[in-house]
């Protein structure tokens, strides 16, 4: 199938332009048609990903399904494939999308528009991640956000507005920084195909303030590619648009941005900065190392402290997404493949972890961590699931996450043993803040009025969450699924940058 | 075969933890009780057929990545089919303990964790068969982290106690720490070696000779590494902590999983001894720690008044005498070794017997006599103490007494023997005590879980004659660490003898000694509080004075200040005209910046 990829890509957005042109009103049939219409495109798009991941060639280490559309010789303005950078997060968007649709079933509030939203949101992000062209990217990649400022802004709560506004100066200062270095980047390779960028010439003496800047104009570059992935991917120190973002909004959501979205400025460091820019790479490694190992024990204590859901899986992501670029920095075949399954791994598990506890808190209409408490006696399968995907976000054996932490962990100790052992000790108190809510949550007596008569995850949330619980174990247990795939494309990306 | 025996207890996991609302709680308990049986025959078939050749069952890949090539397997040698066959033969004790019996004393009546138990008694199985069998260093990792979560499990399982709950996060913590540390060794030993595979690693001498970055040799880091990690799955000093705030938990949950841990503690160093023996820090390290927790183990069991956590205490020391056996003499004969951790076991079902027959009473005050009343639950403890003694006195006679260390290891079988001894007679000796009826126990009720003890004390009973046969062929030494672990029985029996009034006045004349043993010398309450205040003002410092203050400054103040402008831009906008204005300004944007980018690819 030649359109396959642009089916994947484009058909959420044809679903979102179906339902804002024919749906109308905002009655209780409008409302289910916005659903089943969501969840039909979500699933299309999830079986146009299996097409593509049974069709794609793992031994392959460029691109592969790429469409061109060429206005003229000169000038290509559409080009997307897959490769084994991005399969990991288009099949991760594929899988997640249908969840969280159907996680936002029972969201009353403009349902039509949040369904646009997240249609929306998921045809960017596909987009991003399989664009083959520097604009392309530029423009799927800033696009992807619009969906996720309105999901804040209209959906977010009392904050909503305040969290929105910081969000879009965030991705604007980011933008800024992203758009001139684009640019740059492709006068200088005198190109945008991003295929042909790894290996392009980038060497331009740059002076400043009387001083040669090593690397020249390419160090430069580095770092505002690197600031933009990073505020995108809330890398610590970059990360305070997120926990406010997240706070107000509904499961679905919350979901989009934690499981997906932050995974798209990691994307860009796998994508652009790693295997473009070699010496700059080297350069700033270190740096980087330090920064990433840093957020991890930060993010852990902060953590700790967080008296809400949101807080708590915020600050969870940042820790997790410190743990990604450290792995993808360390430049190492196993650090890169283990950075990439952990990426995966985190969008299952925090998926999961979210739409889970968000099922209970939209029962009890409770956000705080000691709204709940005692819950495995009336909900054990919300326990059971809830708890899977909290040892996911540990990592434990069994899930996907342990496999990206033990090879992460071995390409850090090969790039540096105190980020190693920094990132490790990062993990205690991670690994406290989640089992203490776990226990706020879900053990002890059950006092509380308002739970005394809740009920369990009913069917739709079961089947949904336990697909997740599926997936996370299934990679968990066999890696290579993954690995396979994005193996070649690693080995390639380290072999051409030396 | 292999699959068989590996999936058998994971099957009874699933089954037993998916359905028992559905199908019942007795069935769901037959169920587990089924599969755990079905793995402990399979582990004795394969343990009896094993010809001495060593083997590897693949079972299918596991990760694959550049030069990393690991698998899911089934390492069958002497090593991992003994251990394996303590895990099973235990765990199907435990099962016919929970199904034929009444179980633990409920946290709350009305309230029953016996499925539960039963299901988390089978994942730990599993976990620790996929421990024992790993022929790789990211399996062996695998399972270590499986041991670790299911233990997490069991200490937690009586969910609405707060102090079990709390115990269960402690025990998820350093079981943390060791995690990292079998992650570091084995980031070590694939950047040496290129490779996890023990075949590859163990033949790699040269590799982990070499010098790391940090002083000493590549080796002497990954053994480092595995021995601070087999501290913490061995609960030793510094890392106890799980161990004795584990207690929460009921006495049939530990009765597997402290001989597990323990067990998976010493495997570890066993199983990845050649790396050890290249390493001249890491054996020592392990030697001295082991003693240390030797003496303070069994220090701090004399001064408990509860039955847990005078066996937890006890389990320490003899798991410290271990540890610095299989660090000074990393070859020891097998069965020694299982005969101890089944002791151990064995001795903790014993306690749920107790606990049982009392009404629930924890304290060794509130026994006394019950040798009469439950005298299965006596035998039953005298086998284990036997087999405990037995098996530790013959390991430590083969260390030899070539350093000070050993000397002190030496001690191990003598303070074990004072330390058990009190137990056991606090116990089943001297009067039946008062308060055990007042809690409205009966000899009909006793009688419950003591007869379902029996076809675990067959257990018992098949590892001691044996070991004692053994330590007659095994030297002088072995006979005299035997005779001081009785002579340990004795100095208990003169202290406390069936005379509980002369014990109690004994415990009152220690005074704050006693007390302070009672608290593990202080050294549980200053880890603990250490911790927890390191990681409250860690927490404190980034999140109050970090997050929170900076929080209005930069990009957030900019955003608020920028808030009442967008405000009106969008009260304009709604207008129409601005609208219209802004949504064609921002698709020209687009446009050019397409257009920028698009025409640097054409040139």
């Amino acid at each position: 199938m030649d359109n396959l990829l642009s089916v994947l890509i484009f058909m959420p957005a044809v679903a979102a332009l179906i339902m804002w042109v024919f749906l109308e009103g905002d009655d209780r049939a409008a409302r289910q048609n916005a659903r089943w219409l969501g969840l039909i495109a979500t699933g299309v798009t999830l079986f146009a990903a299996l097409f593509l991941y049974v069709g794609f060639d793992p031994a392959g280490t460029g691109p592969q399904f790429v469409e061109e559309r060429s206005r003229s010789s000169r000038v290509t303005f559409y080009r997307v494939g897959v490769d084994g950078i991005s399969i990991g997060p288009i099949l991760l968007t594929a899988l997640m999308m249908p969840v969280i649709v159907a996680a936002a079933w029972t969201e009353e509030h403009r349902t039509k528009h949040l369904m646009i939203a997240l249609l929306l949101a998921e045809t960017f992000l596909l987009g991003a991640f399989a664009a083959q062209d520097l604009a392309l990217f530029y423009v799927f990649f800033e696009a992807s956000i619009v969906p996720v400022l309105l999901l804040v802004g209209i959906w977010g709560g009392e904050g909503g507005r305040l969290a929105a506004t910081r969000l879009f100066v965030s991705v604007l200062v980011g933008a800024v920084l992203l758009l001139p270095g684009l640019i740059i980047l492709a006068r200088l390779a005198g190109t945008t195909e991003l295929a042909s960028l790894p290996g392009a010439e980038l060497a331009s003496p740059l002076t400043l303030a009387g001083a040669d800047i090593p690397g020249g104009a390419a160090t430069l570059l580095w770092v505002a590619l690197f600031l933009a992935f990073a505020i995108r991917m809330a890398l610590w120190p970059f990360h305070m648009w997120l926990p406010r973002a997240v706070a107000g909004l509904p499961p679905a959501a919350m979901a989009l941005v934690l499981a997906l979205t932050l995974k798209l400025g990691a994307y860009g460091v796998a994508r652009l900065l790693l295997p473009v820019f070699p010496e700059a790479t080297a350069l700033f490694a270190p740096f980087v190392l330090l920064l990433g190992g840093i957020g991890i024990a930060v993010a852990g204590f902060v953590a700790l402290r967080q008296e809400t859901l949101a807080g708590l899986f915020a600050y969870a992501s940042v820790a997790h997404m410190g743990l990604v670029v450290t792995a993808l920095f360390s430049a190492s075949r196993q650090g890169i493949d283990g950075g990439l399954l952990a990426l995966f791994a985190h969008g299952l598990a925090i998926g999961g972890a979210v739409l889970a506890a968000g099922a209970v808190a939209n029962r009890v209409n409770g956000r705080r961590l000691d709204a709940f408490g005692g819950l495995l006696v009336r909900m054990p399968a919300f326990a059971l699931v809830f708890g899977i995907f909290v040892l996911g976000l540990l990592a434990m054996p069994g899930s996907a996450g342990f496999v990206g932490l033990l090879l992460g962990l071995i390409g850090i100790f090969e790039a540096s043993l105190p980020v190693a052992a920094l990132v490790l000790l990062g993990l205690l108190p991670l690994t406290a803040a989640l089992l203490l809510a776990f226990r706020q949550i879900v053990l002890g007596d059950l006092i509380k009025e308002s739970l005394k008569s809740i009920s369990d995850l009913d069917r739709r949330e079961r089947a949904a969450l336990t697909a997740l619980v599926a997936l996370l174990v299934l990679f968990g247990i066999a890696p290579s699924i993954l690995l396979d795939l994005t193996g070649p494309a690693v080995e390639a990306m380290l072999g051409g940058t030396g | 075969m292999e699959l068989s025996l590996l999936l058998a207890p994971l099957v009874g996991a699933l089954v037993t933890g998916l359905t028992w609302r559905w199908i019942g709680e007795a069935a769901a308990l037959w169920t587990g009780a089924v599969f755990a049986v079905l793995a402990a025959l399979l582990s004795g078939l394969l343990l009896f057929f094993y010809d001495g050749t060593p083997d590897i069952v693949l079972i299918a890949r596991f990760i694959e990545t550049g030069s990393l090539s690991t698998d899911w397997a089934v390492l069958v040698d002497g090593l991992s089919l003994s251990f394996a066959l303590l895990a099973t033969g235990l765990g199907a004790g435990v099962h016919l303990y929970l199904v034929l019996g009444t179980g633990d004393v409920n946290y709350r009546d009305g309230e029953t964790h016996r499925a539960r138990s039963s299901a988390y008694l089978s994942l730990l199985v599993f976990a620790a068969l996929l421990f024992f069998f790993a022929s790789d260093v990211a399996q062996l990792l695998a399972g270590w982290g499986g041991i670790g979560a299911a233990i997490y499990l069991l200490i937690g399982l009586y969910h609405r106690k707060p102090a079990a709950t709390a115990a269960a996060i402690k025990s998820a913590l350093i079981d943390r720490i060791g995690d990292g540390m079998v992650l570091l060794a084995a980031a070590v030993l694939f950047v040496a070696t290129d490779s996890l595979s023990f075949d590859v690693v163990f033949s790699s001498g040269a590799s982990l000779g070499a010098q790391s970055p940090f002083g000493g040799s590549l080796a002497d880091m990954a053994g480092i590494f595995l021995m601070v990690a087999a501290f913490t799955k061995a609960g030793q000093i510094l890392f106890h902590g799980w161990l004795i705030d584990g207690t929460s938990a009921p006495a049939t949950a530990l009765a597997l999983a402290v001989p597990i841990s323990i067990g998976a503690g010493l495997y570890l160093v066993l199983r990845m001894g050649p790396v050890a023996e290249m390493s001249s820090l890491a054996p020592p390290l392990g030697a001295t720690i082991g003693v240390a927790s030797v003496i303070f183990g069994a220090a701090a069991s004399l001064g408990q008044a509860e039955i847990k956590r005078s066996l937890a205490y006890g389990a320490m020391s003899g798991a410290g005498a271990l540890l610095a056996v299989v660090s000074l003499a990393p070859t020891p004969s097998a069965g020694p070794l299982l005969g101890v951790l089944l002791g151990l076991g064995l001795l903790f079902l014993v306690a749920s017997g107790v606990i049982r027959a009392t009404g629930g009473a924890q304290k060794l005050w509130h026994y006394g006599g019950l040798r009469n009343v439950v005298p299965v639950l006596f035998w039953g403890s005298a086998l284990a103490v036997l087999a405990y003694l037995a098996g530790l006195s013959l390991l430590v006679a083969s260390i030899g007494a070539g350093s000070g260390l050993a000397f002190l290891v030496y001690l191990a079988p003598l303070l074990a023997g004072i330390a058990l001894g009190r137990v056991v007679l606090f116990t089943f000796f001297g009067c039946p005590r008062t308060e055990a009826d007042a809690k409205g126990s009966s000899k009909a009720e006793a009688r419950g879980p003591g007869l379902a003890v029996l076809p675990v004390l067959g257990l018992g009973a098949g590892a001691v004659l044996p070991l004692i046969w053994a330590i007659g062929g095994a030297g002088v030494t072995a006979l005299l660490l035997f005779i001081s672990a009785l002579a340990g029985l004795g100095l208990a029996w003169w202290a406390i003898g069936p005379n509980i009034e002369r014990a109690k006045s004994l415990t009152a004349s220690m005074g704050g000694l006693g007390l302070w043993a009672r608290e593990g010398f202080r050294i549980d309450r200053t880890l603990e509080s250490g911790a927890t205040g390191a990681s409250s003002g860690l927490a404190t410092a980034f999140w109050d004075r970090g997050e929170q203050r900076v929080e209005g400054t930069g990009l957030g103040a900019a955003a608020t200040a920028l808030l009442p402008t967008l405000g009106r831009m969008e009260a304009g906008a709604k207008s129409g005209f601005r609208l219209t204005f802004l949504v064609a300004l921002g698709l020209s944007a687009a446009v050019f910046l397409v257009w920028a980018l698009a025409i640097g690819g054409g040139q």
